[in-house]
C-alpha cells in the first residue's frame, strides 16, 4: 500500500519511474525482437544442417545396402560357389529325398571365406533349391531350417530379392535379408544364396553425429512403427512401436522438416523422410534447447543491457523532476498555510516560466480571496438567522396541520410532495419522510392514483380552487372524500404548486343516509298508524254487526258459511293494522335479558316446518353469544320475517343457514357502520338462493315494497323488522348479489349484565268467568260501532247504555238510576276522551271501573299520556270474549277488594 | 457376388461393425486370417466368419462389460497371404497399433511360431484357435491356443488305429518344411512304437517344389503297411490320396485336422479316409449343436472347426476381459492364464502352467462322400 500511496504522491517518484518502466519497455521490445530473428534464422540454419546430415545418411544406407546385393550377386556367380551348389543339388536329386544333407565342408569354408572381413553379413547360407533348406550357413543355428514358405526365398530362386527390413520369422527381430540364386554352368537353379545384413552396421551409420551438436539424434522406424536397430532386444521401452504425429505421418510415407515434439516428448526440430527403396522412415533431429540456445544467450544480453539503461533513464528523471517540483512545493506549502487561514501567506516567484506564473496567479487569487471572506462572514450570520425563522415557522404550520382531522398536502409543480400532515399519513398509511420528495405514483395505492391525477388534471385545466367529491377504494372500502385543490404562487405571482385540503365525509354520508331512512320510515309509520286507527274502528263495527246478523240467523243456515268468510277476513285485515301498527311502533314491548341462540332453538322446528322438504336450515350457534336486551316475540318475529323472506328467495329448494356470533366492534368499526362502539351479537340468516339486484337492495326495507307475487306478501315484513332492530339499537347489514343468495345480519346490542333490566310482567292466563249480566255504559263517537257494540252486548247479557261523547257520558252518570258496572270508552275522542272522562270520573264517581277501547294500540295510546297503564285495554277490533274476561276480573278484584260491596254495585 | 465384392466384403464388414458401435467405446481385437490364397477357402473365412459371428452375438446381447462400462466389441481383420513373412509383418503392425488389445491366430503352426514370438517380445496377449505345434506355446508368457496339440492329435490317431483298426504296421508322407507335418510325423511313429507297432516308410516333400507324390507313394507301396498317415495341408492331401489310389493303395489313408472334412470328402479318392479334427458340426453335445444351428441360419453353410475355435477364442477374451474388469494387457493375460473350465462350443477350456488347453479331438471318417463321427479321443 505505501507504494501505491508514494506513486501517487510524488510527482518526483511518477516521472522517475515513467522513465524507468519506458526504457524497461524499449529493452524488452527489443530482446523480443531480436530472439524471434535470430530463432528464425538459427532454425533455418539448423535444418539445413540436419537435412544435409539426413541425405548423407540416405545416401549411406543406400550404398550399404546395394553394396551388399552386389557382394552377394558376385558371391553367388563365383564358379566354386555353382559347382557346390550343384552338387548338393544333384546329391538331392538323387535321393530323392528331402533328408537333411550331411553338411559340405568345402561349402562352409567357402562361405565363411567370403564374410570374413565382412561384419555387416551376420549370416551367409545356401538354401536348397527345393524346400529352401539350409544346407550350408556361416551361422550353424540356421542349419537344417526349410524356407519354403519365405518370400524372400520364393522371389529369390528367379532374381535378386532383398526383403527389407521386417521380423524375421525365424528371430523375430528386425531384418534385412538378400537372396540370389545360384545357378549350375547349364543355367539352371541349383540354389538360393541368402545373407542377413547385421543391422548394427545401420547403427553405425545413423550414430555418426556429424553435425548433429550435442543433442541431434538419427533413427530409422520401419513400416509398422518399430525402431530399427541392430541391438539383440531393440528398444524395450517401445517394445509396441514408437508413435508420435510426425512418426506416424513418415511411417505413412510423408517427407519433411519442422519443430516437432520427439518420441520422448522434447520440443525438438528435425528432419524426417521416408526412403521408399528401403521402406524405412529417417529421422535426423535435435532438442530444440539447444538449437536455440544461441537466441537464448543474445536475449540475456540485450535484456541485461536494457535492465542498465532502465535504471540510467529512472535516475536522471529523478533528478530532472526533483528541480521541477521544488517551486511546486513552495507553491503548496503557501496553499497549506491559506487553508489554515492565514490568507496573507505568499508563494515565492523564483523564475518566469510556467511554475514562476502560477506562483504569481496564486498570489493574486490569496489577495481576492481575503478581501472576499470578510463580506461572505457577514451574508452568512444574516442567511442562518433568516433560516432558523423559516424553520420554526414551518414547524409551527406543521403541528397546527397535524392536530386536523382533514389531509392537508402541498406537493410542488412536478408533482412531489413538499408537505403533508397526520391525517394523510393515517389516512394512506405512508410515513412523512416516505412521501416527503416523492410523487403519488411512488407513494399512494395503485387504486387511488387514478383519482388524484384526474383531479390534479382538472385543477390544471381550471387553474383555481377546485372542490369535488371523490370516490377511492382503500382496502376494499369505499371512501368518500371531500378534496379542495388549490394553486400556490409564490412572491413573484408564479405556480410552484398546489395544495390539497382532503377530508373523509364516508362516515357523515352514511350517517345522513341513516337519518333520512329512519324519517322517512317515521313518516310512513305515522300515516300507516293513523289508516290502521280507523280502519280498526271500521273493523270494529264490521264485527259487531256481523255477529249480530249472526245471531239473526236460525241454526241450520247456509248463510253462517258466508258469515264465517267475512269473519275471518275482519280477522286478517285486524291482523295486518296490528303489524302496520307495530312498524309505526305503537305496539308495546318488553325488553329484556334474552339470549338469542335459546331463541334460535326453540324457533328452530317451527321454522324447518315452514319451510318444507326442499329447504335444509342449518344452525351454527355460538356457545360464547352474549345476551341482548330485546323483546322475545319480536325477536321470533324478525327471526320469521328473515327465514320466511330466504325461503322465499329458494324456489327449487336450497340452505338457509342462521348462524349466531359475537361481535365486538371498536371505534373504529363502529365508526365506518354510524353505529355506536359496543359489543354485539350477530344473527346471521343466509340463503344460496336467487340473491337480489341493486334495485331492490336499495329499497329492501320501504313498506309495501315487495318482489312477492300480490296476495303473498305484505311488504311489511323487512321493515318491522327494521323497525324492531332500531328500536331495540341494533343495525342491519344486507349482502345480496343476483345468483349468489342473500344473507341478512342483524347486530343486538349485548345486555350489560350490569344493569338492571325490566322483567316482563308474567302473562296470566285467561279468566274463564263468565261475566254477570252487569251494566255497562259504553261511550264512543263513532255512532255506528258504538250501536252495534252496544245492540251486541245487549244480547250477550248486558244493560247497555250509550254516550257519544265524554259530556254526555258525564251527563248520563250524573242522572240518578242511571246506574253502572263498567264504563266502556273509547280513548281518542273529539272534546272530552278517554282519559279525561276517566278522571272526572274518578272524582265524581270513584271505583267504577273504566275499560279503554281504541284503534291504536296500547302502547301508543300510552305514549301519549291517553291512558293510565293500569287501565284495562282493549284494542279494537276485539272478541267479545276479550270483554267478558276482562268484565270478569273486573268483578273479581271489586269483589276481593270490598268484600259484600262490590264495585260495580258502589 | 462379384470378386470385387468378394475380396471387399472383410473390410465392409470390419466398417460396419465401426459404424454399429457408434456411440459405446471399443475393445479391438486384431484377428489374422489367410483370406487370399490356397487357404482362404479351408480357413481364412472360416476364421473370419467365426470372429464375426461372436463379435455379432457379443454386441447384440450388449457389449462386453469391464468395470461396470460395455464396450463393443470390433475384430479387425488382417489378411496374412500365404508366406510366413507376410504372417510376422502383419502381426507387427497389428502389434504396433496401439488401440488393438489382443491378437487372435495365426491358424497354422508355421506362421504362429513367429508371431508368438512377436506378441511374446512385445507384451501382446495372444490366441490361437488352431495352431496345434507345441512350439507356439512353449516357454511363451503371452500366448494361449484353442485347440488341442499335435501329440493329443498323434496319440488319438494311433490309438484308434491300433484300437480300431487294429493296424500294426504304418507309412507316412510329411511335408517336411513345415514344422506341423514333421513334428506329427514324428509323433506318430514315437507312439506308434510306444503301442509295439512299426513305421515301415518315412516319405518327405517341401511344398515349394512338390507337383506330385508318386515316387514317394511308390516306395511307400513296397513296404505294404496297414496304414498311411498323411500330415499334410488339404491342397496336398488331395493329391496324394488321388495318386495313391492311383497306384493302388487301398489301406486306411489317416489324416489330420490341417485337411478341411468338408473339403476331403468333395475328393472320391478320399472314400473311407479317416481324420481327426478339432471340432466337428456333427457333434452332438448342446453347444455344438445350439451353434452349429446358429451358424447355419446366418451363413446358410455349415460352420468349420476353425470357425468354432476362433469362436471359442472371441468368446474367452470376452470373458476374460470381463473378469479382469480392466482392458490393459497384463491385466487381460492374467485372466485368461487363470481361465478354468471355460464354456467353449469345442470343449472346456482351463488353463494351467502354460497356454494350452487339454482337450479332445474327435476321430471323423468319410463314407460313401459323407463324414461321420468315429470317436472323440484325449489324454
Amino acid at each position: 500500500m505505501t507504494e501505491v500511496v508514494v506513486w501517487r504522491r510524488s510527482l518526483v517518484w511518477r516521472i522517475a519511474g515513467s522513465f524507468f518502466v519506458l526504457a524497461l519497455v524499449v529493452a524488452g521490445a527489443a530482446a523480443w525482437a531480436s530472439v524471434v530473428r535470430t530463432r528464425a534464422a538459427l532454425r533455418e540454419a539448423a535444418l539445413d544442417r540436419l537435412e544435409t546430415a539426413a541425405v548423407m545418411k540416405q545416401y549411406q544406407l543406400d550404398r550399404w545396402v546395394t553394396r551388399s546385393i552386389s557382394d552377394l550377386k558376385v558371391f553367388a556367380e563365383l564358379p566354386e560357389m555353382r559347382l557346390r551348389a550343384s552338387r548338393i543339388a544333384a546329391d538331392l536329386s538323387d535321393h530323392d529325398t528331402n533328408d537333411p544333407v550331411g553338411a559340405d565342408a568345402d561349402l562352409s569354408t567357402l562361405l565363411s571365406v567370403l564374410t570374413t572381413g565382412r561384419d555387416d553379413f551376420r549370416a551367409l547360407y545356401l538354401l536348397s533349391a527345393r524346400g529352401g533348406q539350409a544346407v550350408s550357413s556361416t551361422d550353424l543355428a540356421l542349419l537344417g531350417a526349410y524356407h519354403a514358405s519365405e518370400s524372400f526365398f520364393l522371389g529369390g530362386r528367379d532374381s535378386t530379392t532383398v526383403m527389407n527390413v521386417y521380423p524375421s520369422p525365424v528371430t523375430g527381430r528386425p531384418t534385412i535379408t538378400l537372396a540370389t540364386p545360384v545357378r549350375s554352368a547349364a543355367g539352371t537353379l541349383v540354389g538360393v544364396l541368402a545373407a542377413d545384413l547385421d543391422l548394427t552396421r545401420l547403427d553405425q551409420i545413423l550414430s555418426e553425429r556429424v553435425g548433429l551438436g550435442r543433442t541431434g539424434e538419427a533413427y530409422l522406424v520401419d513400416r509398422y512403427s518399430q525402431f530399427v536397430t541392430g541391438t539383440r532386444y531393440g528398444r524395450p521401452a517401445f517394445s509396441r512401436g514408437v508413435h508420435t504425429a510426425v512418426i506416424d505421418r513418415a511411417v505413412a510415407g510423408a517427407s519433411g522438416r519442422g519443430e516437432y515434439q520427439d518420441y520422448r516428448g522434447f520440443p525438438s526440430i528435425g528432419v524426417f523422410k521416408w526412403l521408399p527403396d528401403r521402406q524405412l522412415a529417417l529421422f535426423v533431429e535435435m532438442q530444440a534447447e539447444e538449437a536455440f540456445a544461441p537466441a537464448n544467450a543474445v536475449a540475456i544480453t540485450i535484456a541485461l543491457f536494457g535492465v542498465i539503461a532502465a535504471l540510467a533513464m529512472g535516475l536522471g528523471g529523478w533528478w530532472m523532476a526533483q528541480r521541477i517540483t521544488r517551486p511546486l512545493r513552495e507553491i503548496a506549502d503557501a496553499a497549506r498555510k491559506v487553508r489554515g487561514g492565514d490568507l496573507g501567506a505568499v508563494a515565492p516567484v523564483q523564475s518566469q516560466d510556467e511554475i514562476g506564473g502560477l506562483a504569481r496567479a496564486f498570489n493574486e487569487m490569496t489577495g481576492r480571496l481575503h478581501t472576499l471572506y470578510a463580506g461572505l462572514q457577514a451574508q452568512i450570520t444574516e442567511t442562518e438567522r433568516a433560516a432558523r425563522a423559516s424553520a420554526s415557522s414551518l414547524q409551527l404550520l406543521q403541528s397546527i396541520l397535524d392536530r386536523s382531522a382533514a389531509m392537508v398536502i402541498v406537493k410542488d409543480r412536478a408533482g412531489r410532495y413538499l408537505l403533508v400532515n397526520h391525517a394523510f399519513e393515517r389516512f394512506h398509511r405512508v410515513s412523512r419522510d416516505h412521501a416527503l420528495g416523492r410523487t403519488s405514483r411512488e407513494v399512494l395505492d395503485p387504486a387511488m392514483i387514478a383519482t388524484v391525477q384526474d383531479g390534479e388534471r382538472e385543477l390544471h385545466e381550471k387553474g383555481d380552487l377546485l372542490a369535488r367529491e371523490e370516490r377511492v377504494t382503500r382496502d376494499g372500502v369505499e371512501h368518500v372524500l371531500l378534496t379542495e385543490r388549490f394553486p400556490l404562487h409564490d412572491e413573484e405571482g408564479h405556480v410552484f404548486g398546489h395544495g390539497v385540503v382532503s377530508t373523509d365525509i364516508t362516515a357523515q354520508l352514511l350517517l345522513e343516509s341513516r337519518v333520512q331512512q329512519a324519517q322517512k320510515l317515521e313518516a310512513v309509520g305515522r300515516l300507516a298508524g293513523g289508516i290502521a286507527h280507523d280502519f280498526n274502528n271500521l273493523l270494529s263495527v264490521v264485527r259487531c254487526n256481523l255477529e249480530l246478523v249472526a245471531e239473526t240467523l236460525d241454526e241450520p243456515d247456509a248463510r253462517h258459511e258466508l258469515l264465517n268468510e267475512v269473519q275471518h277476513a275482519v280477522r286478517s285485515g285486524a291482523a295486518l293494522t296490528r303489524q302496520l301498527l307495530t312498524f309505526s311502533r305503537t305496539q308495546v314491548v318488553q325488553p329484556r335479558a334474552l339470549d338469542l341462540n335459546a331463541s334460535v332453538e326453540s324457533m328452530s322446528s317451527m321454522l324447518r316446518r315452514f319451510g318444507g322438504p326442499g329447504v335444509t336450515l342449518d344452525l351454527s350457534l355460538d356457545a360464547d353469544l352474549p345476551l341482548v336486551i330485546a323483546d322475545g316475540n319480536q325477536v321470533e318475529q324478525v327471526l320469521l320475517n328473515l327465514f320466511t323472506n330466504a325461503v322465499d328467495a329458494l324456489p327449487e329448494g336450497g340452505r338457509v343457514t342462521v348462524r349466531t356470533i359475537p361481535r365486538p366492534l371498536d371505534r373504529d368499526a363502529a365508526r365506518a357502520l354510524g353505529v355506536e362502539p359496543a359489543s354485539y351479537a350477530e344473527l346471521v340468516v343466509t340463503d344460496d338462493g336467487t340473491g337480489m339486484d341493486v334495485h331492490t337492495r336499495t329499497r329492501l326495507f320501504e313498506p309495501f315494497f315487495t318482489t312477492k307475487s300480490a296476495g303473498r306478501g305484505s311488504g311489511l315484513g323487512l321493515s318491522t323488522v327494521y323497525a324492531i332492530v332500531e328500536q331495540a339499537g341494533g343495525h342491519i347489514l344486507v349482502e345480496s348479489e343476483p345468483g349468489l343468495g342473500t344473507t341478512i345480519t342483524i347486530r343486538l346490542p349485548a345486555a350489560d349484565l350490569g344493569s338492571s333490566l325490566p322483567v316482563a310482567a308474567p302473562i296470566s292466563p285467561p279468566s274463564l268467568a263468565r261475566a254477570r249480566a252487569q251494566r255497562l255504559l259504553v261511550v264512543d263517537d263513532e255512532a255506528p260501532l258504538r250501536m252495534a257494540l252496544a245492540r251486541l252486548l245487549g244480547r250477550r247479557g248486558y244493560e247497555v247504555m250509550e254516550a257519544d261523547s265524554g259530556a254526555v257520558a258525564l251527563q248520563l252518570l250524573a242522572e240518578p238510576g242511571n246506574e253502572v258496572d263498567v264504563v266502556l270508552t273509547d280513548v281518542f275522542m273529539p272534546g272530552m276522551g278517554g282519559r279525561e272522562l276517566a278522571e272526572r270520573l274518578a272524582e265524581q264517581r270513584p271505583g267504577l271501573p273504566v275499560v279503554f277501547m281504541s284503534g291504536y294500540t296500547a302502547d301508543e295510546v300510552l305514549r301519549r299520556g291517553l291512558m293510565d297503564a293500569r287501565t284495562p285495554f282493549l284494542q279494537k277490533p276485539f272478541e267479545l270474549d276479550e270483554l267478558d274476561r276482562i268484565m270478569g276480573t273486573l268483578a273479581q278484584r271489586a269483589h276481593s277488594m270490598s268484600g259484600a260491596a262490590p264495585v260495580a254495585g258502589a | 457376388m462379384t470378386p470385387l465384392l468378394r475380396r471387399l466384403l472383410p473390410f465392409l464388414a470390419l466398417a460396419s461393425a465401426c459404424s454399429g458401435s457408434r456411440g459405446a467405446p471399443e475393445i479391438r481385437i486384431g484377428v489374422l486370417a489367410s483370406l487370399t490364397g490356397t487357404r482362404a477357402e479351408v480357413s481364412g473365412i472360416g476364421t473370419r466368419e467365426g470372429a464375426e459371428f461372436a463379435a455379432r452375438a457379443l454386441n447384440d446381447s450388449g457389449g462386453v462389460e469391464i468395470a461396470g462400462q460395455r464396450y463393443h466389441l470390433v475384430p479387425v481383420l488382417v489378411d496374412i497371404g500365404e508366406n510366413t513373412d507376410q504372417a510376422t509383418s502383419a502381426a507387427q503392425r497389428l502389434i504396433n497399433s496401439p488401440d488393438i488389445t489382443a491378437i487372435i491366430g495365426p491358424q497354422y503352426s508355421r506362421n504362429a511360431i513367429p508371431v508368438a514370438n512377436l506378441a511374446e517380445n512385445a507384451g501382446v496377449p495372444m490366441i490361437t484357435p488352431m495352431a496345434t505345434h507345441p512350439d507356439v506355446t512353449a516357454h511363451k508368457h503371452w500366448v494361449f491356443r484353442i485347440c488341442a496339440l499335435d501329440e493329443v492329435q498323434a496319440r488319438a490317431l494311433v490309438q484308434f488305429a491300433v484300437d480300431s483298426l487294429h493296424a500294426r504296421t504304418a507309412a507316412v508322407l510329411f511335408d517336411i518344411s513345415a514344422a506341423y507335418s514333421r513334428d506329427l510325423a514324428s509323433a506318430f511313429e514315437r507312439d506308434l512304437v510306444a503301442r509295439g507297432g512299426v513305421m515301415l516308410a518315412r516319405e518327405s516333400y517341401t511344398a515349394d517344389a512338390a507337383h506330385t507324390f508318386i515316387p514317394q507313394l511308390q516306395r511307400i507301396r513296397a513296404t505294404h503297411p496297414d496304414v498311411v498317415f498323411l500330415p499334410n495341408e488339404v491342397v496336398e492331401d488331395t493329391i496324394q490320396l488321388r495318386e495313391a489310389r492311383q497306384i493302388g493303395l487301398s489301406m486306411p489313408m489317416l489324416g489330420t485336422d490341417l485337411s478341411t472334412a468338408d473339403m476331403v470328402r468333395k475328393e472320391p479318392a478320399s472314400e473311407g479316409m479317416y481324420l481327426t479334427h478339432q471340432w466337428s458340426p456333427l457333434l452332438t453335445t448342446p453347444a455344438s449343436q445350439r451353434f452349429t444351428t446358429a451358424f447355419r441360419n446366418a451363413y446358410h453353410h455349415e460352420p468349420l472347426s476353425t470357425t468354432a475355435t476362433t469362436y471359442d477364442a472371441v468368446m474367452l477374451i470376452a470373458d476374460a476381459l470381463h473378469r479382469a474388469g480392466k482392458s490393459d494387457a497384463e491385466a487381460l493375460r492374467n485372466a485368461l492364464s487363470s481361465t478354468r473350465s471355460f464354456p467353449g462350443i469345442t470343449g472346456a477350456i482351463s488353463y494351467g502352467k502354460g497356454g494350452d488347453p487339454v482337450k479332445n479331438v474327435v476321430v471323423l471318417q468319410v463314407l460313401h462322400r459323407q463324414v461321420v463321427v468315429r470317436g472323440s479321443l484325449g489324454r
